[in-house]
């Protein structure tokens, strides 16, 4: 037998098969390891003043329920599908602009434009944001330097500051993931529709917006996941005013030190986010095949 | 209207509203830079002046020194392990089918969904647990975890465009599967995995929210010693290390496009 | 006014002095071409003659970067693809995946406002010449190459458009579905009378298939004759060798006695021609031979 084919046998009896299993598993077993705390701390008592825990209880969960807490939940939840549709409204028409433009030089300007801010973390681009809504910040002395408003207006520590934030951190990812899709629609089916009498909006809405509505619907998805999640933002620029899941979790378990109720709440939003993930795959998946091509 | 003009005003109007997302887009960013040489205190637009003394500060601070320098330390180490461990893995996913795999790979990419506090808090509670309370370990640990699947991927698309014939024709010559490993596949992977570990090192660097939970004063990253500045001061010293850290990212994306293509990775660039 | 009629009722398409150009590359020269209500005309020629850009202009896609074009004697080039009332089949059939077969063939007749009636009327119609009648609720992707053509077809003969456009129609099919697909275009070109384009780089089904035949090469026209003509009196060397099986001889000096020619091919070898006719140009001269098999 040739040694190509001894190799192939070899990899059969997988080579270094243990060494990189290992490793993968050990990092695993640590990340499972540490939500396990998670959930072992959110079944056990809080002891004021204390880090220790108590025995076991359920009462953290049964704490959830409460209504200050339920109002934050629902809160998070409106301000992550706002942000998630309004940006898959806002980044629709860029990535839109990114896959059909012709010229190289446009389209290197919009991926850099777009992706860069995802790189430069969410501290800088959180503080931006302040610098841009506070009653001082650059949208107000705009809107007083052109005499459209004589007192500044309260954006920060508001939803309506807290959700424009948000949505501008999350076009950069929304816009990736529609670009792939408006790039996988065949350009022939648009040409088709046009050739057989269809103007150019109604192009748009008969063919080429069916056929993303898989990238449409995990895109609104993963961005609601995602911001169900933030953090930074909420806290800064909501300013304990506007509270999410997520400043709850600090506020618990940093600030007060509950750790057991911190823990519920960290699980609450873990279980929400998987949820609406698991929830819109068998959709997504639906759809993938309707559009696929023939 | 004639449809040619008709076209003319549409082709206008998209443009038009692009061109204004872009500026929603990046508006922040060159207030920050604004705000950045602004000699005075207190926020005004548009500044008085130019100086450079905010900079002069935040290169200065020692919080904010000791802080790069720790982050420096977390990511050179939470990189090169991610990379080792995460290019191990793709190699098995991509080459070997055993009983659990689909488990591990969810498992090991799962840190994506889940909120970044509650891997943060999770690793805090460990830590504390195993005695290595806010050290760099634990710290280092997190971000492992967290960076992970940015490796897995790059590494696993790069593995998937390697031509077997390759690896076949060292065999065929003599190469033992240690030296193939070494001198045909590691090669060939090497656009994949330095793309993979450029960004698990920039993601690691600008991490915040799970930072928070695990660091202490001593270990604290970057991002984390800034949230501290912002909640207690007001003067620009933040908007000039953000415009540092803006440009620096700026610059490298644009390299980064050149050398690696970015539409071409993330398969956007259609017609 | 009597010949301006007749020219409009003469011609479906006219190109007049067309040129396209990709940046520096001219992909078409002053083109001139006047396409005749109800024929069947092939473009043919090898791969980047221009054939494709003709028919995409035609269409509406490309804008000439010089020149015009008139559909039923009115110009068009300013005019966008979806006011044209052309008819496109596409060479991937490009065929919309999300609805279905009924969906696809009606999808003209909706942008033209028809009532639901009529539409379902004329869709039943127009599958049934192309031999689908009973496969409206399939899906895309449930139907074979051929099927996915026919449909293709379908959807653009049922607009009853000015010019039907098809390019490249049978390259994707295998060998036995190409023949029985060229009888079947024959037989629908019969049954619609519609003014058809074709665009081919495989001159064995043109030759069957047109009344006429634009031979294309690097943007311009060689020739456009009927098959026949083409085969037996080709303008250049070039159609020569494109069209049928040929044998090309080396240069030889032409020389004319009478009514015969001869060819002197080298100091041994000549080829005599008994009723040479129309050649008095080249007595003299070095002449290229071509010899049909």
């Amino acid at each position: 037998m040739s040694a190509a084919d001894s190799l192939d046998s070899f990899m059969q009896q997988r080579p270094f098969f243990l060494a990189f299993l290992l490793p993968a598993m050990f990092a695993a077993g640590l990340f499972l390891t540490a939500l396990a705390f998670v959930l072992q701390y959110s079944l056990h008592a809080f002891i004021p003043g204390s880090l220790e825990v108590g025995g076991f209880t359920l009462d953290n969960f049964a704490r959830v329920w409460r209504p200050i807490y339920l109002w934050v939940l629902l809160d998070t939840l409106t301000i992550s599908l706002v942000t998630a549709l309004a940006t898959l409204v806002l980044s629709y028409p860029v990535a839109y602009a990114l896959v059909r433009t012709r010229r190289n030089s446009v389209r290197t300007l919009l991926v850099v434009l777009a992706i860069t801010p995802l790189f430069t973390g969410e501290i800088v681009r959180t503080y931006a944001w302040i610098l841009m809504l506070g009653s001082d910040g650059f949208l107000n002395s705009v809107l007083e330097g052109l005499g459209l408003i004589s007192t500044p207006i309260a954006l920060l520590y508001t939803r309506l500051g807290v959700t424009v934030a948000l949505v501008q951190f999350s076009m950069p990812v929304m816009i990736i993931l529609l670009a792939t899709a408006i790039a996988h629609v065949d350009a022939d089916c648009e040409r088709a529709a046009a050739n057989l009498g269809a103007r150019p909006t109604t192009v748009f809405w008969r063919v080429t917006l069916p056929l993303t509505m898989p990238g449409i619907v995990s895109g609104t998805v993963v961005i609601f996941a995602w911001t169900m999640s933030a953090f930074s933002t909420p806290q800064l620029i909501g300013g304990g005013k506007v509270l999410m899941i997520s400043n709850l979790v600090y506020l618990q378990g940093l600030s007060s030190f509950n750790f057991p109720f911190a823990a519920v709440l960290s699980l609450v939003a873990l279980v929400l986010a998987l949820g609406a993930l698991a929830l819109i795959r068998p959709a997504t998946r639906r759809l993938e095949a309707e559009v696929a091509p023939a | 209207m004639s449809p040619a003009l008709a076209a003319k005003l549409r082709a206008g109007l998209f443009w038009g509203a692009v061109a204004a997302l872009l500026v929603y887009m990046t508006i922040p960013a060159l207030v920050v830079l604004m705000t950045s040489f602004s000699p005075s205190e207190l926020l005004e637009f548009p500044p008085s002046g130019l100086s450079l003394r905010w900079y002069a500060r935040a290169l200065t601070y020692p919080d904010f020194r000791d802080a790069f320098a720790n982050g420096l330390i977390v990511t050179g180490f939470a990189s090169g392990v991610a990379l080792a461990v995460g290019a191990a893995f793709a190699y098995l996913v991509d080459r070997y089918s055993f009983a659990g795999r689909g488990v591990l790979e969810a498992i090991l990419s799962s840190p994506l969904i889940v909120p970044h506090f509650t891997t943060g808090f999770g690793f805090l509670l460990l830590g504390a647990r195993l005695g290595l309370s806010r050290s760099y370990g634990i710290v280092i640990a997190a971000h492992v975890v967290l960076v992970l699947p940015f490796v897995v991927r790059s590494v696993y698309v790069s593995l998937r465009n390697i031509d077997p014939r390759l690896e076949r024709a060292a065999a065929n010559l003599g190469a033992s599967p240690a030296r193939v490993l070494a001198r045909v596949t590691l090669p060939l992977l090497l656009p994949g995995m330095a793309g993979g570990w450029l960004v698990a090192a920039v993601l690691s660097l600008t991490e915040f929210t799970a930072s928070l939970y695990v660091t202490a004063e001593r270990t604290q990253t970057l991002p984390v010693a800034m949230y501290g500045y912002i909640r207690e001061y007001s003067d620009p010293t933040i908007a000039a290390i953000s415009a540092l850290l803006i440009i620096a990212t700026t610059l490298l994306m644009f390299a980064a496009n050149q050398y690696l293509g970015l539409g071409r990775v993330l398969s956007i660039d259609g017609h | 006014m009597a010949t301006e009629h007749q020219a409009r009722g003469a011609n479906a398409v006219e190109l007049v002095r067309v040129s396209k150009s990709f940046g520096p590359v001219l992909a078409v020269h002053e083109l001139e071409l006047a396409i005749r209500r109800g024929e069947v005309l092939t473009l043919l020629g090898p791969s980047g003659c221009g054939k494709t850009t003709v028919l995409n202009m035609i269409a509406g896609f490309e804008t000439p970067s010089s020149g015009e074009i008139r559909i039923d004697g009115k110009p068009v080039t300013a005019v966008p693809p979806h006011l044209r009332d052309t008819g496109m089949v596409f060479q991937s059939y490009a065929l919309f995946p999300h609805m279905n077969v009924f969906e696809n063939v009606a999808f003209g007749l909706q942008m033209r406002r028809l009532a639901k009636g009529e539409i379902a009327a004329e869709v039943g119609r127009a599958l049934e010449m192309v031999k689908l009648a009973g496969l409206e609720g399939r899906r895309v992707r449930q139907l074979s190459g051929g099927q996915q053509q026919r449909v293709a077809l379908a959807r653009a003969i049922v607009i009853r458009p000015k010019v039907l456009l098809l390019d490249e129609p049978l390259s994707a099919l295998d060998k036995n579905l190409r023949a029985e697909m060229q009888i079947e275009l024959k037989e629908l070109h019969g049954k619609t009378g519609l003014t058809t384009v074709f665009v081919k780089h495989d001159q064995g089904e043109a030759l069957s298939l047109s009344d006429r035949i634009v031979v294309m090469d690097r943007g311009q026209i060689q020739q456009v004759s009927a098959p026949i003509e083409l085969y037996r009196h080709p303008a250049n060397s070039f159609v020569a060798s494109f069209i049928g099986e040929i044998n090309r001889l080396p240069p030889a000096r032409c020389v004319l006695e009478g009514s015969s020619a001869r060819f002197e091919l080298g100091p041994s070898l000549k080829l005599e021609m008994h009723k040479a006719r129309g050649l008095a140009a080249y007595h003299g001269r070095m002449v290229n031979l071509f010899v049909r098999p």
